[in-house]
């Protein structure tokens, strides 16, 4: 089972902050976003920054990222600062 | 042409005298930063300790500051580093640098060691010297509430008064953090600087001006970044992408990445603590965090705060990190100083060298030990001085978080090159914005180039810090210049195919950006997406500006900071890291997660026209129209 969790506006958009279910990879779970959740949390989603366990799909496999029973995928909103 | 006015006080003898700035002085160095640097070379004697009293302070506005222009309520401080023995500048928002120029001055040389405590008054063009032994001892809200409530004020705590090494000084809820600042101020008995007046800042085109700022205005609160997420979350905002980037320094830098790292980020920030968002005068970004601690409302943490009270000492208590948040700004200290010397202690003691009675992942006490730090009380005296300082007396130099002396930020350079190059070369040390910013584009950005390659990090570091300086010059915070990264980046998002060969491409932009760098003088055009601080700074002033005369100011300013840590004893041995981050790599069995320095330091130095020990060559100084002292 994999934990999703929104943060930023895909929250509200989700109306939920957390779910769960069962997926493959952090494409499935981008899928998952658009089929659940509507065309909107699909645009938002994608432009996020995802996360599988903290770490960015960038440093792994991008949507490719497997992944395994037990882990969380989340989607952060891109911040700025210094 | 309107110079800029400065007034020079010396308060051994309460000597007050107009210091004036030359026409040429102005075309060339134009204020904030640059114009401090260069008259921080003039005044301050070689050689003389930055706490003496003949040490030199320069407090002073760039041309923008106050004029309406977006986010320009900042005021600069230039001084000797207490940290490092080089050069410092410290600057921050609030309202005091928009009062000093209405006060009618663009900046005050403060000198000598006043006999007793003083309030520097500065009143519709009058400087006066006013009786601070009532207000001596206060913290930063009582003074504040002590002194006259429509004046600008710039002010220290009890840490300034005791000359902790990282003392900074207040605008507001807003701090001049770094380097020392407030420690400077207090070595001269000077309490507070207070400032009220009636003259409104002139521009030389008021017209065009005030329309380019409506657009400018317009622009801002358009882009992602500076219209929607700097205010949503701050710069604290950035916990959780550096963890995803294992960029966010864990247990004093030992690790880039911490598992209850969200408990502490700028997300739960906004779901859990904040009250409101706020911001300078003037500034349509409004980042600032507002929040409670001890049932009042406050200024809340940035980026910096959190990562270092939490991670990196192993602590995920985001109310404690509010509590210790508010306590250094009361106290009147950098978070960022302050709290890596607590980790550095952490780690002292974690290998028997050392016992401040502190530890990793403990925060219940850590208020007190604040509170003690302030006062220099015991043990806790060596912990006011510093990392480097600290390290010097018990050892662990290689895990002593800091270049030149001034403690790092709250970016594990090994998962960002760029930044250690940046670290490393910074003038006033471990700085973060000196050092260039280059993590906006390898760590924690929409645009993420290659974060361990060496390649294109000399070029960018050098681009980003001469705009960096220049955008402080003019007398802007530097989030104002957080829009010259695409929209449409934002809009696409960093998993997309278009944003990720982006990213790769800039690893190849370093002889592009090199040609550029050394071309700077063909850029003459101004564009509100790259730098629109330069068409601004161009109207306000009457002088002719665009984006390349904006990076040679820049570039002037870097040089010029460069030359006087140079002239106080600095070298380019002195531009280093700690061993841990050179030669220990983050990831075992990954060679590549250390920073590659040896291989960036010497390209650097060619980029920037210096010589192979990192000395500015003559022609260098030339083409920058840089006269020796």
């Amino acid at each position: 089972m994999i934990t999703v969790e929104y943060r930023g506006p895909l929250a509200q958009l989700c109306g939920c902050r957390t779910e769960q279910g069962d997926f493959t990879t952090a494409g499935q779970v981008l899928r998952h976003v658009r089929q659940a959740h509507g065309a909107a949390a699909w645009r938002e989603a994608k432009k996020m920054l995802v996360t599988v366990d903290g770490t960015s799909i960038l440093l792994l496999r991008a949507w490719r990222t497997p992944l395994e029973d037990g882990q969380a995928v989340s989607f952060l909103p891109i911040c700025g600062g210094g | 042409m309107n110079t800029p006015r400065y007034v020079k006080v010396d308060l051994t003898g309460g000597r007050v005298e107009d210091f004036p700035i030359s026409e040429a002085y102005f075309r060339r160095y134009i204020g904030g930063k640059c114009l401090g640097a260069r008259l921080l070379l003039d005044l301050m004697p070689k050689g003389t300790d930055a706490l003496a009293p003949e040490s030199v302070i320069i407090i002073n506005t760039g041309p923008l500051t106050g004029t309406g222009a977006p986010s320009t309520s900042r005021f600069n401080m230039s001084f000797k580093n207490v940290l490092t023995g080089g050069v410092a500048s410290s600057n921050c928002g609030g309202q005091f640098g928009a009062m000093l120029r209405r006060a009618g001055y663009e900046g005050i040389i403060l000198t000598g060691r006043a006999p007793s405590p003083v309030t520097v008054e500065i009143c519709d063009g009058q400087v006066k010297l006013l009786d601070a032994r009532e207000l001596w001892g206060m913290d930063t809200e009582q003074v504040q509430q002590a002194l006259p409530r429509h004046y600008g004020k710039l002010f220290i705590g009890p840490a300034g008064e005791n000359l902790v090494r990282y003392a900074g000084a207040l605008s507001g809820e807003r701090i001049a953090g770094r380097c020392g600042g407030g420690a400077v101020l207090g070595s001269k008995n000077v309490k507070a600087l207070i400032a009220y007046g009636t003259k409104r800042p002139e521009v030389a085109r008021p017209e065009r001006f005030s329309a380019f700022v409506q657009k400018w205005v317009r622009f801002i609160r358009s882009h992602p970044m500076t219209g929607d997420s700097l205010p949503r979350y701050g710069s604290a905002g950035l916990v959780n992408k550096a963890n995803a980037s294992h960029a966010l320094p864990t247990h004093n830098f030992k690790y880039g990445h911490f598992d209850r790292a969200d408990a502490v980020s700028g997300e739960t920030l906004a779901e859990t603590e904040l009250t409101r968002n706020s911001g300078c005068v003037s500034c349509p970004i409004r980042c600032e965090r507002r929040v409670k601690v001890y049932g009042k409302e406050v200024k809340g943490p940035e980026y910096e705060t959190l990562g270092f009270f939490g991670p990196n000492i192993d602590a995920d208590d985001l109310p404690k990190a509010l509590e210790l948040n508010y306590l250094a700004d009361l106290l009147g200290m950098d978070t960022i100083s302050l709290a890596s010397s607590i980790a550095f202690a952490m780690e002292l003691k974690e290998r028997g060298m050392a016992d401040f009675g502190v530890e990793f992942g403990r925060v219940d006490d850590l208020p007190d030990v604040v509170k003690k730090i302030a006062r220099r009380e015991g043990i806790y005296s060596d912990l006011a001085n510093g990392t480097k300082w600290l390290s010097e007396k018990y050892g662990g130099q290689e895990f002593a978080m800091n270049s030149k002396g001034l403690e790092m930020a709250s970016y594990e350079p090994r998962r960002s090159v760029g930044m250690g190059l940046g670290y490393a070369t910074s003038n006033r040390g471990g700085c973060h914005l000196n050092g260039g910013y280059v993590p906006l584009l390898e760590s924690v950005g929409v645009l993420q180039m290659d974060a361990q390659t060496p390649a294109a990090k000399a070029e960018l570091a050098v681009f980003m810090q001469n705009a960096l300086e220049a955008v402080s010059s003019a007398g802007c915070c530097l989030f104002s210049a957080q829009t010259f990264i695409p929209a449409i980046f934002f809009k696409l998002g960093p998993n997309h195919i278009v944003t990720r060969i982006t990213g790769r491409v800039l690893s190849l932009a370093g002889p592009p950006v090199r040609l550029m760098l050394a071309l700077s003088d063909l850029l003459r055009f101004n564009t509100k997406y790259i730098l629109p601080h330069a068409k601004a700074l161009g109207l306000a002033t009457g002088l002719k500006m665009d984006t390349g005369r904006f990076l040679r100011l820049g570039e002037r300013s870097f040089n010029l900071e460069r030359l006087f840590n140079l002239r106080e004893g600095l070298t380019g041995k002195d531009d280093a890291l700690p061993g841990r981050l050179t030669e220990t790599p983050q990831v075992e069995g990954r060679p590549d997660t250390v920073v590659p320095l040896a291989k960036m330091l010497p390209r650097y130095y060619r980029v920037r026209g210096w010589s192979a020990d990192g000395v500015p060559r003559a022609k260098k100084l030339r083409r920058l129209g840089i006269e020796a002292s």
